[in-house]
């Protein structure tokens, strides 16, 4: 086995749009441009902690009101309901249908909770030098973290989808709440907080 | 082929000397595993051929309503840019626009450009904004979310099935069809190794033959 090297410690960088190595100045004054895209290329992605931090507390902080507030007001045959995520699952558990009331509780309340707490997670490991077989599971975290953020998207689209087909006057009106306005502000900035983590980060600090 | 790609890992920023693999392999990242590249079978041309599919379907997609909904002798239908309208209409402005970018904008964005930088890679010139297309690609792709729609459409329905009758209409066997060619396209395309074709042609171009990988 070969000692890997990390690019960094040798002046190096990757260029995240066409993985071209470059090397940096040594003097970091300029941002050195990449000759093969043209993009920025930074050894970490600036800020990468502060942006990350940012975007998760106020994902955080959005995430009380998307639960409190309803996502979905409903009238049928003059009779006003509404309803919060949380209401929602509970009422499919009602009617019996447990799928829905899975699909929709994984997508709505699971992966958001997994993605802040995950996050949390590899913040606050960031600051500790890595253990070898630890870093490769926070990689393998954060990887996932990222890709099944976006399918917490599922719960605004079905606001969507039913307040365009549910619009039959006395018999039956769908409209959107303002929790789903909350909710839909969740899943932007915790996509958000996940882009802006550089999980090179996780390696850093390593024992040489 | 002897050939060797240097590489950083981008999820452990590890050097490495890769080897360039013959079509349908992939290369992993010594330190962590990660994917660094993987060499797609069939060219350029299976990609092309299956977006040029998804293009069409795209288009009907957006053309014919998605589903309709029947309570008591009324129906209504919606598509794609009709859900984000209702919202929009419903006082769910942000919210209408992030439906429409996501469902519709960005899924749209991403196969044009696409189609464009393989054709233009095809035909060996770079052609203008090219290469600002590549990488827009790059940035645009957590953004794209038409496979997330589907399914919410699902969950619309069944929950809707109880109380009204549901049809689905030719629109959402398109999103369909184009969803799963999408997939098929993306599996056939790596973006480093489209990186290194464009290197390539512009090499040609400016007369320069001898190709140093890795420098
Ligand atoms: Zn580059
Ligand atoms: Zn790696």
């Amino acid at each position: 086995m070969t000692v890997l090297l990390r690019a960094k410690s040798l002046g190096l960088a990757s260029c995240g749009i066409c993985r071209q190595v470059v090397r940096l100045p040594l003097p970091s004054a300029t941002q050195p441009k990449c000759p093969r895209c043209g993009g920025r290329v930074h050894s970490r992605l600036p800020h990468s902690l502060v942006r990350t931090w940012a975007f998760l507390i106020a994902s955080m902080v959005l995430y009380i009101p998307a639960n409190v507030y309803p996502v979905m007001k409903n009238t049928y045959l003059g009779a006003e309901s509404s309803n919060t995520i949380l209401s929602g699952v509970a009422l499919f558990l009602k009617e019996g249908d447990w799928l829905l009331a899975f699909v929709i509780f994984t997508a709505s309340i699971v992966v958001p909770l997994l993605k802040m707490v995950s996050l949390l997670y590899l913040l606050m490991s960031v600051r500790k030098p890595p253990v070898a077989r630890r870093a490769r599971q926070q990689t393998v975290l954060y990887r996932v973290t990222e890709l099944v953020g976006r399918w917490s998207m599922v719960d605004v689209f079905v606001i969507g989808i039913l307040t365009a087909l549910v619009q039959m006057g006395a018999i039956s009106t769908v409209e959107p709440g303002i929790g789903a306005m909350a909710f839909g502000a969740v899943v932007v900035l915790t996509m958000l907080a996940a882009i802006s983590f550089d999980p090179r980060l996780i390696w850093d600090q390593e024992k040489q | 082929m002897d050939e060797e790609v240097l590489m950083a890992c981008q999820e452990c920023d590890a050097l490495q000397r890769v080897p360039w693999v013959p079509a349908g392999r992939k290369v992993r990242c010594r330190g962590c595993g990660t994917t660094l590249y993987h060499h797609p079978r069939g060219g350029l041309d299976r990609p092309i051929a299956l977006l040029l599919g998804a293009m069409v379907l795209y288009v009907l997609a957006n053309s014919f309503p998605l589903v309709t909904l029947d309570i008591g002798g009324a129906s209504r239908e919606t598509s794609l840019i009709g859900t984000a309208w209702a919202l929009y209409n419903h006082d769910m402005k942000l919210l209408g626009i992030l439906v429409f970018l996501t469902s519709l904008a960005v899924p749209g964005a991403i196969l044009f450009s696409t189609l464009y930088v393989l054709v233009g890679l095809r035909l060996q010139r770079s052609l203008p904004g090219l290469r600002q297309m590549l990488a827009l690609l790059s940035h645009i792709h957590p953004w794209e979310m038409a496979d997330v729609f589907v399914i919410s459409i699902l969950v619309a329905l069944v929950k809707m099935s109880g109380m009204a009758e549901v049809i689905i209409d030719a629109g959402l066997y398109a999103l369909v069809g184009y969803i799963l060619l999408g997939i098929a396209a993306s599996a056939s395309i790596d973006v480093f190794v489209l990186w290194r074709r464009l290197e390539r042609i512009d090499h040609f171009s400016h007369g320069e033959l001898s190709f140093e990988a890795g420098k």
